[in-house]
């Protein structure tokens, strides 16, 4: 099933002289379960593509589909909305509240929907995959990068989205760290079935993954799948 | 380097250092404004006081070898005399009817600085010819007829001319006589005017080491006069706080009271108040400020700068600022006060300072109140100006020392991280369901109690100076109302009375006073009959034995020889307690109401009064405007003793003639009140007093006349009525009437003015407060960028991030009113009416700040704190969420 459908994206920013094109013309589709890697060197427009998929901003032009919804018709609100319940997050500097414990952060985007109800057996199982259930009430500031990141993770899975895009999730970490928390991807791939957009500069780490998008000078080539 | 990086640190922080200056140049402003206003009424005030108590300020009593030392002797170590007269003391002789009268002669010099000009007529030249004032013509007995005889002790002396009152009367009345009058008593009453360019206190001291014979306690002084003077000496203040711990009756009060007289502490406490409003104030926006340069501070610290560097760049930075807002602040707070405030010396004196000008009907004398010369002069409060200086960096320094400290306690890895200073949660919050979002916005505002504190109080502050200057506001008015009925003795535009020299049963007739009321442009009129009585009281019922100095037993505090010769005294002592001369007032029934700001306790019903044989009783009251030395409440009866023959000899005043002379009577008190509104203070004072109605004055002692009346015209600029009244009253004799509309209208005009500056006092005050709050919240908000911009990743809708903030602001708004409310009730607000009531002897019952002045400034934090809330997050929500996340 397609879960992702890009057309013919294109992102400009500046005007005349300074006019940069960040993505000219990328076009792509995923189905549902299957982990790609998105590479290229600083500057291609790998971290771009992923914000616009994820709403974070607005093509130049173009359409992005998930799950069937362009989402560039919705009104912002809906736009925020379908973000909150479709699409988790990973950031490379983790993102976390630090005004919040561990367990919250996790059930951060959740509580934002006053309908929803946390599904707390569920989050437990996600944290003790992730190996973070016994720092559950610890702040972020308490914990190693590695454990930030794990939280990162817990923290896009706990809404079932349809889609998680991460963006250089190892980027901060050392190697050992960086083994761990792909492994935990990958898990999260196999065991909850989720559909994983990871950009990365690390040929060794896309060579893991279901499927490579090199991306260069704005512009999408297909690696091997 | 030390001034190149605040130079750049404030090129950076543009908004803050626009702020900061902004504070300083409005809190400058304002305490520079006030300051000079309040000097210039005290200066206004000791010039009208000079024109009215002398040019001097103080007296000895001396020889001739004295007084020539001292005239030839202008300037000695410690003191300079600027000016130096004697009045010779000639003789000492009685009047007809015994009072004492001290014949005495002043040169010119010495009459102009006594302020004992001409009124009328000439100067003694010859032996046998004399003037005086009025006062003393009336002590005398004689006539006010220049050129008429009056006959002193057997010889006969012509009246040459009319010598101008004095405010202050002498103790002995004195009677002009020319410099060739024989010279019996060969004694000198030497006035001394030292430099006011130097304390007086200091060259007083200097003169009495010059001057060994004299004693401390012989140097009166002319204390209308110096006590308006600046002397803040600070020797002279340990004497002033040394007397007061030494004297038994004295209390906190009356420190605060002597040190208002002496040191016009009110404007220098005001000065401060508002110095250390705009140091809270430039505190909380600095602290933000240094606060988002953690990194920079670090990296100093990282190569080397120490603890005292750093201070030295807060305290440069600050300084910097300081040097360019304080004169721009200087200029605009004397610049709006010329500008908006025209007569602006006038504002807080209180009562203008008048000089009667008697225009002299046939029989009917005139009195117009006109205003001082110079009362309408400005001056700018220059010391207030420097030392404000020097206190305001003073507290700069202090900041930058807090501040330096709280800096350098971040170790220096914290800085560069940008540290977070939040505790271990501990908790789960989502676990019992609660919004997460309400969650964040109590972290938000609580994780550091302490920055917390600062911001609410700092706010808290200027809402409370705010509900503070318009209670003083509202009750500034109402007393200055209240004192223009009773102190002033300006309640109507034109106040009738009739000279003390007649008997009771004279004055204006029934048929003159409906006349007057149907004269055209007289609004109302009202009459008030008079009478003098005594009523006895048992020792217990008198607390304060040191009221009247008949039986004070102080030494040199005696009665005036006008009281002790017309009526031997106001009070007497007798087996079981004392007999108190009382003033009785009649009053008309419409004139009741004016007695109703007066009560302190009881009831005032005219019918009840008649019906049960009730009075009123204006008790006594101090300077600290306790009412209890007189223990006599509604309930109490008091036996009023008066003359059978309202028309008898003078001498029945005394209280000593034969029995079937008087009569007595019984009333009930129903009423006290601290004031009686209309004043008869020519004879014996006037306190304590009985109110009667009129019809109980006619009925119980035949008194059909009017003693006073009060005519309100129907237009103040009306010139007609007044001539009207003249034509009416021609023939009666012995009218005084007393014009003031004029004064009524000045009055009017400075109460009003008053109450606008304390009105945009309040209204800059929360200006500043406001704009503190736009300000703060601005910073708060900016500070949690990241948070707020993780909490849009998360997919926080525009609408829910609007209302999570909103929360926020009315989190911070209640917190901050309940803070003002509760400090301003429960501290403040105590502080301030004790201070009206007996620093500043306020009359009026005191009126809490007025509902709308509460909600206008509940209103206005609310609002400040929402707008400056929404702006911020407007702006925001327009940021990129990537960047930002960076």
């Amino acid at each position: 099933m397609e879960i992702l459908k890009v057309e013919d994206i294109k992102k400009y920013y500046g005007k005349k002289e300074n006019l940069v094109k960040a993505l000219e013309g990328v076009s792509f589709c995923m189905e549902k379960g299957s982990f790609v890697a998105v590479t290229g060197q600083s500057g291609s427009g790998k971290s771009t593509l992923l914000n616009l998929i994820g709403g974070l901003d607005v093509p130049t032009d173009g359409k992005i589909f998930v799950q069937g919804q362009d989402i560039a018709k919705l009104k912002r609100k809906e736009q925020t909305v379908f973000r909150r319940r479709n699409i988790g997050f990973i950031f490379q500097n983790y993102s976390l509240m630090p005004e919040l414990s561990v367990y919250d952060n996790v059930v951060l985007p959740i509580t934002m929907d006053f309908r929803k109800k946390v599904d707390h057996g569920y989050i437990k199982e996600i944290l003790e995959t992730l190996g973070i259930w016994d720092k559950r009430k610890k702040t972020p500031n308490e914990l190693s990068g590695g454990q930030q990141q794990r939280v990162a993770i817990a923290r896009a899975l706990a809404n079932r989205p349809a889609l998680i895009l991460a963006d250089e999730p190892t980027g901060n970490l050392d190697s050992r760290t960086t083994i761990d928390v792909m492994g935990l991807l990958k898990k999260s791939n196999r065991e909850f079935g989720q559909t994983i957009i990871m950009v990365t500069h690390n040929e060794e780490l896309a060579q893991s993954c279901d499927a490579i998008l090199h991306i260069k000078d704005g512009i999408l080539k297909k690696g091997a799948d | 380097m030390l001034f190149v990086i605040p130079v750049q640190f404030m090129k950076k922080n543009k908004g803050q250092t626009i702020s900061i200056l902004l504070g300083m140049i409005l809190s400058i402003a304002m305490i520079a404004a006030v300051s000079s206003l309040m000097y210039s009424a005290q200066v206004n005030k000791a010039e009208g006081n000079r024109e009215r108590y002398g040019d001097y300020h103080y007296y000895v009593w001396g020889d001739k070898k004295l007084k020539e030392d001292m005239i030839g002797n202008r300037k000695a170590g410690g003191f300079t005399f600027q000016n130096v007269q004697a009045l010779e003391l000639k003789a000492a002789r009685k009047a007809e009817n015994n009072a004492k009268l001290l014949f005495v002669y002043a040169n010119q010099g010495c009459r102009k600085m006594i302020k004992k000009e001409l009124e009328e007529g000439n100067y003694p030249v010859n032996e046998n010819e004399i003037a005086m004032d009025r006062y003393t013509l009336r002590i005398a007995g004689a006539k006010d007829t220049v050129g008429g005889r009056i006959i002193i002790e057997g010889k006969k002396y012509i009246l040459s001319g009319i010598l101008k009152e004095t405010a202050e009367l002498s103790e002995i009345p004195e009677v002009y006589v020319s410099g060739s009058f024989p010279n019996e008593l060969k004694e000198y009453k030497l006035y001394i005017k030292f430099d006011e360019g130097r304390s007086l206190y200091r060259q007083v001291k200097a003169f009495l080491d010059s001057y060994s014979s004299i004693e401390e306690n012989e140097v009166v002084s002319n204390d209308m006069l110096v006590n308006d003077l600046s002397d803040k000496n600070i020797e002279r203040l340990f004497c002033m706080v040394e007397g007061v711990l030494e004297d038994e009756e004295a209390n906190f009060i009356t420190l605060l009271m002597r040190l208002e007289d002496g040191f016009h502490m009110t404007s220098g406490l005001v000065a401060g108040i508002l110095a250390v409003f705009s140091i809270f104030i430039i505190y909380s926006i600095f602290h933000i400020s240094t606060s988002k340069r953690q990194t920079e501070y670090s990296i100093l610290q990282t190569i080397g700068v120490g603890r005292k560097s750093i201070f030295l760049l807060l305290f440069i930075e600050l300084a910097l600022l300081f040097l360019i807002s304080y004169p721009l602040g200087v200029f605009l707070g004397i610049g709006a006060d010329k500008l908006l405030f025209k007569r602006a010396g006038t504002l807080f004196s209180g009562n203008i300072s008048l000089l009667e000008q008697t225009h002299r009907g046939r029989d009917v004398n005139i009195e117009v109140p006109v205003a001082m010369p110079g009362n309408e002069m400005f001056y700018v409060n220059w010391e207030a100006v420097f030392y404000c200086s020097f206190f305001i960096l003073f507290l700069l320094f202090l900041i930058s020392f807090l501040l330096s400290r709280k800096v350098c306690k971040k170790t220096v890895l914290d800085m560069m991280s940008g540290g977070s200073k939040y505790l271990q949660a501990g908790k789960i919050y989502s676990l019992k369901n609660k919004s997460l979002l309400g969650v964040l916005t109590n972290r938000f505002m609580f994780s550091s109690p302490k920055n917390l504190a600062a911001i609410v109080f700092s706010i808290a502050v200027g809402g409370v100076l705010v509900l503070s200057t318009n209670y003083i506001s509202v009750n500034t008015r109402l007393n200055n109302e209240m004192a223009m009925h009773s102190v002033d003795d300006v309640s109507s535009d034109i106040k009738i009375s009739i000279g003390s020299e007649e008997a009771f049963g004279y004055g204006v007739s029934q048929f003159q006073m409906e006349q007057i009321q149907d004269l055209a442009g007289v609004a109302s009129a009202s009459g008030f009959r008079y009478l003098i009585g005594e009523f006895p009281v048992m020792e217990n019922q008198l607390k304060w034995k040191s009221y009247w100095p008949e039986i004070a037993d102080e030494p040199g505090w005696n009665q005036s020889e006008d009281v002790m010769a017309r009526f031997h005294g106001n009070v007497t002592e007798t087996d079981e307690g004392y007999k108190i001369k009382t003033n009785i007032y009649g009053y008309g029934r419409e004139s009741f109401d004016s007695l109703k700001d007066f009560i302190l306790d009881g009831e005032i019903n005219p019918d009840k009064m008649e019906a049960e044989n009730g009075i009123i009783l204006k008790t006594l009251v101090d300077a600290q405007n306790n009412h209890d030395g007189l223990a006599i409440q509604p309930g109490d009866t008091i036996t009023l003793k008066t003359m059978k023959n309202i028309n008898g000899r003078k001498e029945l005043l005394w209280f000593e003639g034969e029995e079937w002379e008087y009569q007595e009577q019984e009333f009930k008190v129903l009423a006290l009140v601290s004031d009686s509104v209309i004043h008869n203070t020519e004879n014996i004072g006037d306190q304590p007093a009985v109110i009667m109605t009129n019809q109980q004055l006619e009925q119980l002692y035949q008194l059909e006349n009017y003693n006073m009346l009060t005519v309100q015209k129907e237009e103040q600029s009306d010139k007609n009525v007044l001539s009207g009244i003249q034509k009416i009253l021609a023939g009666t004799g012995h009218v005084k009437i007393i014009d003031n509309s004029f004064s009524i209208q000045a009055k009017n005009d400075g109460i009003k003015r008053a109450e606008i500056l304390l009105y945009s006092i309040s209204a800059l005050l929360m200006v500043i407060a406001l704009f503190h709050i736009i300000n703060t919240m601005f910073h708060l908000l900016d500070a949690r960028r990241y948070s707020f911009a993780v909490l849009r990743a998360m997919g926080i809708t525009e609408t829910d991030f609007y209302k999570m903030l909103v929360v926020q602001a009315l989190k911070y708004a209640a917190i901050t009113c309940t803070v003002i409310f509760v400090v301003y009730i429960g501290i403040v607000q105590r502080v301030i009416s004790n201070m009206l009531v007996h620093v500043y002897t306020y009359m009026n019952r005191l009126q809490g700040v007025s509902v709308g002045a509460a909600l206008l400034v509940v209103g206005g934090i609310v609002l400040m704190f929402l707008l400056s809330v929404t702006i911020t997050a407007s702006q925001i929500l327009k940021l990129n969420i990537v960047e930002e996340l960076k």
